[in-house]
């Protein structure tokens, strides 16, 4: 008995355990949520060397590739977090308030048991992101969520630009500020700090020319933090900008413009629904919780209606997690536009799939069921909107990485040899906010 | 150094200014009559009937009930339901998260059962309105922290004072002694745990033996009209419990901490509640067994184990009531206890069915506490707290259209609506 | 020589008749009597794959003279008889803090100006530091390291990201600067962090490598243009940290990076790819699933060699008996309600819990990945040794036995001790056979080493012998029965021509004993004994006495029996002599 489920775990990882690889498949008569195609009943998909090759009616399979009957399921594009934390060993370098060089690619974690988690609630990718202790936190990842891989540069959406954590408000003020004594303590301070950053930035791209110019003779020091600011400048790196307040979000506009930065999103801004259409007008994007509020004052004149509005004023708007809870379920999240806000099926559906593309800039990969783009893919049985939808298959790359017939209790990829029951933790406390990890531990604690 | 982090600790979390709540419009009082809708009774199935609200009371339900002087309320296409009730809730004791000043929830010291939320409840919360907007009538609004965090209390979510609000149960809570880890930053070793777990068990047995004296000197000393030399809160606190008036709140997750409790109770022979109760599937018969009604939640939270399937905090509410479990379910929450109704949308769809879902947010926690005589369904007599939706409450798409508390016609009004209403088109908007 | 048996008598003479509390000192001042050593009719594994039999080896100044069969023993050699011992070359310790103090750890720590922008000390960020700033060659873990066959260990500093530089030293005694065999031998590194500085995140690590590291080769260019000619050009202003880096930039020397779990070993892997510098992964413990990345690359291993315990199936057992037991409790229960019976049925199919079964299943799974861990590095042609940072030396053997039980050949394992960290560390024409003409590092064992109850004899450092004084192995007998050997009891050693006597007097509780110990020259006068094992009925101690400056120590290994024992006291490097004694009075009160 036990060496059969046993048998059954390790065949269940070996099939997913074959890291980066692709496959090929073939969806028979399910109904397609396009999302930019309308909804198609009864229809097929053909995934090929993990790319949708084909939507259609009465396809076949060719030779050898396998078939999947989904009839009367509900296909969608894998959904998509803008806004995560989950695979990652390390989010907040929480001791300097520009932290731009630090890259939370660098500490990516395949085998955390999260990303499993978030396959079995529908979502193929996720936005890695650094913490927001810091005006200027770190270098952010996408990553597609191959679970079963344990190198962690598997984890990584090849291809997909370069992205860049900012905060603004009161976790920067918190930690800096009053944690520290150094810039910011207030909304001013923040300010001026990224004003700081990306002034240092351009006296560093000019002695680097200078350099190679030979006008200067001596090599300046090298400096990951202001070779990245100058890439922001250079429009390489997309911001992804923690925010609550409505001046604080037109502040950072406000810079932004100065410097001819035009790539932004940005993330809870819990009062974007106050400056929509200046949000729309610079061509931002805003990234936000379904209904999260009140937990501190920022976030105190806030309205479950946020998404909405942001989305009826025509900005582009996702819906994320922050969290290894609410990844599990960001179709329930996105369904909460349709009660505050009444949102149609495709608009809420796209608040997480094809805007959060967009807003990673990786829209012509991923984000809707196209021919051509990755086979990156969510099988819900009933809608997706439906609280009673559930998860069936998930696919990314037209592997499938979730499919509730095979899935085993216990899913972990790196067992510790030194306890037979993981540890029980009490999470009514804690698993929400991974946002500030790390900050009180640098700033607080000793070790043991 | 400890100063210096405690002095900094401070300065995070207080803030010295004031927050009020939001205005939203009156509620309308009268006599009502709903008419033409399906009434999902809970205990006694859907039927097509009208419902008369009059004297804060559902007056009857039947079919072409006379309108006379009530207000009708056209329901026909339309669903009525007894407002929903959340077994576990810090609503009313807190209104900005991070700030220490507006939370009332967490009293110093370590057995407090004499702390009473009802006392702290404030009646104008801003996450009040909010939360009535999607069905909920009633919550336990519960202190937390340290052994015996204090006195829990059923409110209805409409009034202007506490006492208006408080609908007929209280219940002491206990922190039961547990050997789970309280998150990622707990690093002390399962030794330190384990006998955190046991002092925790013995100050536990220590506050029982004292209150058990307590209550014998209380009784020997009114049988005999001498009054007691010592005057103790907590114990003081502790009487109805020991007298078997009152019931305790046992907070407890990990299945070996729930298999102690319900030890703990039967040795005690204490009036008992268990809540919390994540790992309940596992030692699900034993709870059964016990015939200690559970309250769980939140369902929407991750696995307590990394071996754990995924699903299991959505299936936990479904597995202890397939084994005969009475099961009711909570939130946990404070500005998101709106979100119950999805709770039991996830525990239905993952095994509970939406039968029991319903009855776990209804009858069930009516019945718990003691009230169901006046909560829970939609019966003749009972109070007049219900909802009329234009669906299935637990789907996302469905408005809650009207709201009875206690007879009171509340308007679906929050600061949500409100902001929405004012931004959606704003004006003047992008120019001046 | 001939005086050496009558001084012998004299000194066990005397030492017996006066028992002095000892401050310890020195204990052979008398010095070597020859550098010269006659190893006798051994089998020499010379490395990996070559074992000859039956053969002698000369040792002279330091280093191997000669290896063969019935060579002449020199005038001047002192003789080792190796009848059926085994020769191997002295084991290589691939990094560990042997004999390094430990940084020390400021009492506060004090919250600096400027967080972000710490200065490199404050950052733990001291790559210029050496490892021999810190060593000790007196510290008990370099005589830990060579009771167990290491007699050179690669040392590296304590510290945070970057302490220093590691150096490799021989674990002989004498002034440690003459024991240096190689310095500089590359830059040690780790994830660890100062706390309130930057870098405090493994991200933050990663990011300073890339500062440092370009800023060294920045540096390192500038300065060939500025020697070539400085006209026009400004002063290069190096800091410490930039100019220590200088040789990693330049693949001079390697980065030793401490990579504990196979996450990382990942992130070191790519750290090496992007910049480019020369690497030994150290320090290890969980490699198995990137093996074929790291083989790939070609980058060595240093294994920590700890591995997870078996323990489990004892507790196991353990647990079910307390299960019996609640049982029986709930049966009396159960007899209470009689009728109850299929409550009972139900209670005894729990017994076995599935869910339970398969996590113990995968952690054995695991385990065994572990265990296998080295053999999968020999498969895949990695070439490995072993470290000590984490690992504890005391468990290598037994770790080392599992390791080959779980498929490393036997040759993997001895490379991985001698000839492969020899190669690693670029001092493998000196080090790492026995082989005529190399120093004599040479580690003597009763038996193949890898024998479960093999033990080490001697070990040779630089031609200096060490003899290692073996504990006897210690089995509980009488079934772990506890005796009372509490009161008052004679001995008797009986040393030829001779038989020396005194009391003991025994003190058990539980199982602490506390003996005391007089002779027969002042039978009341008692020394106190605080070490003493209590095994079952085997007790064991050590009496330390002193005599003329020198110290002397007697071990005591005897056997209880009702109201007598017997045993064997081993008398300093004398010899070892049996020991009887009786019961004569039972405990004071």
């Amino acid at each position: 008995m036990v060496n059969k489920i046993f048998s059954v775990i390790t065949a269940c990882l070996l099939t997913i355990g074959i890291s980066a690889q692709v496959g090929d498949l073939l969806l028979k008569n399910g109904t397609l949520l396009t999302i930019t195609d309308g909804v198609k009943e009864e229809t097929d998909l053909l995934i090929q060397q993990g790319k949708i090759t084909r939507i259609g009616k009465n396809l076949s399979a060719p030779q050898g590739v396998q078939v999947i009957d989904v009839t009367g399921h509900h296909i969608m594009p894998g959904i998509i977090d803008a806004h995560s934390h989950i695979a990652l060993s390390a989010i907040n370098e929480a001791t300097d308030p520009v932290t731009a060089d630090v890259n939370v690619g660098d500490a990516l974690n395949p085998m955390d048991i999260s990303i499993y988690r978030a396959l079995a609630g529908g979502v193929t990718s996720s936005h890695a992101m650094h913490g927001s202790a810091n005006a200027i936190g770190g270098q952010c990842e996408t990553i597609k969520h191959r679970y079963g891989v344990t190198n962690p540069n598997d984890l990584i959406m090849e291809g997909a630009p370069r992205t860049i954590k900012f905060a603004l408000g009161e976790n920067p003020m918190r930690v800096h500020g009053e944690g520290n004594s150094v810039l910011p303590r207030t909304r001013m301070g923040v300010e001026q700090v990224i004003r700081n950053a990306f002034g240092q930035a351009l006296v560093y791209k000019k002695d680097w020319a200078d350099y190679k110019a030979g006008i200067r003779k001596d090599p300046p020091k090298h400096s990951e933090k202001m070779k990245t600011m100058v890439d922001i400048l250079n429009g390489d790196i997309i911001i992804h900008c923690h925010s609550y307040r409505a001046d604080e979000i037109l502040m950072l506009i406000n810079v932004l413009r100065d410097y001819g930065v035009t790539k932004i999103c940005f993330q809870h801004v819990n009062e974007g629904f106050k400056v929509a259409p200046e949000l729309a007008a610079y061509g931002a994007g805003a990234s936000v919780f379904a209904d999260w509020w009140g937990y501190k004052f920022e976030v105190y004149y806030s309205t479950a209606y946020n998404a909405a509005i942001l989305a009826k004023n025509g900005v582009i708007t996702s819906i994320n997690s922050d969290s290894g809870e609410l990844i599990r379920h960001l179709y329930h999240e996105a369904a909460k536009t349709q009660r505050y806000g009444s949102l149609t099926d495709d608009e809420a559906l796209k608040l997480i799939t094809l805007n959060p593309a967009i807003q990673l800039g990786i829209d012509n990969r991923v984000g809707s069921l196209q021919v051509g783009k990755d086979a990156d893919i969510a099988i819900f049985k009933g809608h997706p909107l439906s609280i009673y939808a559930i998860p069936q298959y998930t696919i990314v790359d037209g592997m499938v990485r979730f499919n509730i017939n095979e899935d085993q209790p216990d899913m972990r990829i790196d067992v510790d040899p030194s306890e037979t029951i993981p540890a029980f933790f009490d999470h009514t406390a804690e698993d929400h906010d991974r946002c500030m990890q790390d900050v009180f531990e640098t700033l607080f604690f000793e070790d043991k | 150094m400890n100063d210096i982090k405690i002095y900094v600790l401070a300065l995070l979390m207080v803030g010295t200014f004031s927050i009020e709540g939001q205005q939203v419009a009156k509620g309308e009082y009268g006599t009502f009559l709903l008419k033409g809708g399906t009434l999902h009774t809970i205990t006694g199935g859907d039927i097509q009937a009208d419902l008369l609200i009059k004297d804060g009371m559902i007056a009857d339900i039947g079919n072409n009930l006379a309108a006379n002087d009530a207000r009708v309320i056209d329901c026909s296409g339309k669903s009525v339901y007894p407002g929903f009730i959340d077994g576990g809730t810090r609503l009313g004791l807190s209104e900005v998260g991070s700030i220490s000043v507006t939370q009332d929830f967490n009293e110093i010291g370590d057995i407090n059962p004499h702390m009473q939320a009802l006392t702290a409840v404030n009646p104008n919360a801003t996450a009040i309105p909010v939360t009535r907007t999607n069905g909920i009538t009633s919550v336990i609004s519960m202190p937390a922290g340290g052994l015996i965090p204090g006195t829990a209390s059923l409110i209805d979510l409409y009034g202007y004072t506490p006492n208006q609000m408080f609908a007929g149960f209280s219940g002491v809570v206990i922190n039961f002694p547990t050997s789970a880890r309280r998150g990622r930053f707990d690093r002390r070793s399962d030794d330190e745990i384990k006998k955190a777990e046991e002092r925790a068990l013995k100050n536990l047995n220590d506050v029982w033996d004292k209150a058990l004296l307590y209550a014998r000197i209380d009784s020997s000393g009114n049988a005999q009209k001498m009054s007691m030399n010592q005057y103790n809160p907590q114990l003081d606190a502790m009487l109805p419990v020991i007298r078997g008036e009152m019931a305790v709140m046992i907070e407890t997750n990990k299945d070996t901490d729930i298999k102690s409790a319900i030890k703990w109770v039967k040795e005690k022979g204490v009036k008992a509640i268990l809540t919390g109760v994540s790992e309940g599937f596992r030692v699900a018969k034993e709870i059964a067994e016990s015939g200690i009604p559970v309250i769980t939640g939140p369902v929407l939270s991750i696995p307590g184990r990394a071996s754990d399937r995924y699903d299991i905090s959505y299936a936990n509410a479904g597995l202890m009531h397939k084994a005969g479990v009475k099961v009711a379910i909570r939130t946990s929450e404070t500005e998101n206890v709106r979100n119950l109704p999805f709770h039991a949308g996830f525990a239905a769809a993952y095994g509970l069915g939406k039968e029991e879902a319903l009855k776990a947010i209804t009858i069930i926690p009516a019945e718990i506490f003691g009230v169901a005589e006046h909560y829970g369904s939609l019966e003749k007599g009972k109070r007049a707290n219900l909802f009329v939706s234009d669906g299935d409450p637990f789907e996302m798409k469905t408005t809650i259209e009207y709201l009875f508390i206690n007879g009171w016609n509340v308007p679906m009004e929050s600061r949500h609506t409100l902001l929405y209403d004012e931004f959606l088109e704003r004006t003047p908007g992008l120019n001046k | 020589m001939k005086e050496l048996n009558s001084l012998k008598c004299a000194m066990v003479l005397s030492l017996l008749m006066s028992f002095v509390v000892v401050m310890a000192q020195g204990v052979n001042d008398l010095g070597e009597v020859t550098t010269t050593y006659f190893i006798k009719n051994a089998t020499v594994v010379q490395k990996p794959g070559t074992s000859l039999s039956e053969q002698d080896i000369i040792i002279k100044n330091g280093m191997i003279a000669e290896i063969g069969k019935s060579l002449s023993i020199p005038f001047d050699a002192m003789v080792i008889d190796a009848d059926s011992m085994f020769v191997y070359a002295g084991f290589i310790d691939g990094g560990s803090h042997t004999g390094v103090k430990k940084k020390e750890e400021p009492q506060q720590r004090e919250r600096l100006p400027n967080p972000g922008n710490p200065p490199n000390d404050k950052a733990g960020i001291t790559p210029e530091v050496s490892a021999l700033d810190r060593f000790d060659l007196s510290d008990k873990s370099v005589d830990e390291m060579r009771r167990n066959g290491f007699t050179i260990s690669h040392i590296l500093p304590d510290g945070s990201m970057l302490p220093g530089k590691g150096a490799i030293v021989s674990l002989g005694e004498g002034n440690y600067q003459n024991k240096v065999i190689r310095k500089n031998t590359g830059v040690f590194a780790q994830f660890k962090t100062e706390r309130g500085a930057f870098p405090s995140t493994l991200i933050g690590v990663m990011s300073k490598w890339r500062d440092l590291y370009h800023d060294s080769k920045n540096a390192s260019e500038y300065l060939v243009k500025y020697n070539a000619n400085p006209v026009g050009m400004p002063r290069p202003g190096l800091d410490n940290a930039t100019e220590a880096l200088i040789p990693v930039v330049k693949k001079e020397q390697p980065v030793f990076f401490k990579a504990e779990k196979v996450l990382d070993v990942h992130r070191v892997l790519n750290l090496h790819e992007e910049l480019g510098f020369e690497l030994v992964l150290t320090d290890v413990a969980q490699i198995f699933p990137a093996v074929d990345r790291v083989a790939a690359l070609k980058i060595p291993v240093l294994l920590n060699p700890d591995l997870p315990k078996e323990e489990e199936e004892k507790k196991e057992k353990k647990e079910e008996k307390e299960k019996k037991e609640e049982q029986v409790e709930e049966k009396k229960e159960d007899i209470e309600d009689k009728d109850d019976t299929k409550a009972k049925k139900d209670k005894t199919e729990e017994v076995k819990d599935p869910e339970k079964e398969a996590l113990l299943a995968r952690k054995k799974e695991s385990i065994k990945s572990y265990l296998s861990q080295a053999s999968l590095l020999e498969q895949k042609k990695i070439s490995f040794a072993f470290s000590f940072l984490d690992g504890k030396i005391k468990d290598f053997k037994a770790n080392i036995r599992k390791m080959i039980e779980n498929g490393l050949t036997e040759n993997g394992a001895l490379a991985a001790l001698t000839t492969t960290p020899a190669k690693l560390m670029g001092i493998d024409r000196q080090y790492g056979t026995v082989e005529k003409g190399k120093m004599a590092h040479l580690v003597i064992t009763d038996k193949s080493y890898f024998e479960e109850k093999s033990q080490v004899k001697y070990v040779f450092v630089d031609g200096h012998k060490y003899e290692i004084e073996t504990k006897p192995q210690r089995k509980i007998e009488n079934n772990g029965e506890v005796v009372n050997i509490s009161g008052e009891w004679s001995y008797e050693i009986e040393i030829p021509g001779m038989t020396r006597g005194g009391k003991f007097q025994m003190e058990q509780q539980a199982g602490d004993v506390t003996v005391k110990m007089s002779s027969q020259e002042a039978i009341d006068d008692f020394l106190t004994i605080d070490n003493a094992d209590l095994y079952g009925n085997n007790l064991v101690f050590t009496a330390t006495v002193t005599f003329g400056g020198n110290s002397i120590t007697l071990d005591y290994d005897i056997k209880f029996d009702g109201d007598s024992f017997e045993g064997n006291v081993a008398i300093g490097d004398f010899g070892t002599f049996p020991v009887k004694g009786s019961k004569i009075g039972e405990p004071k009160k």
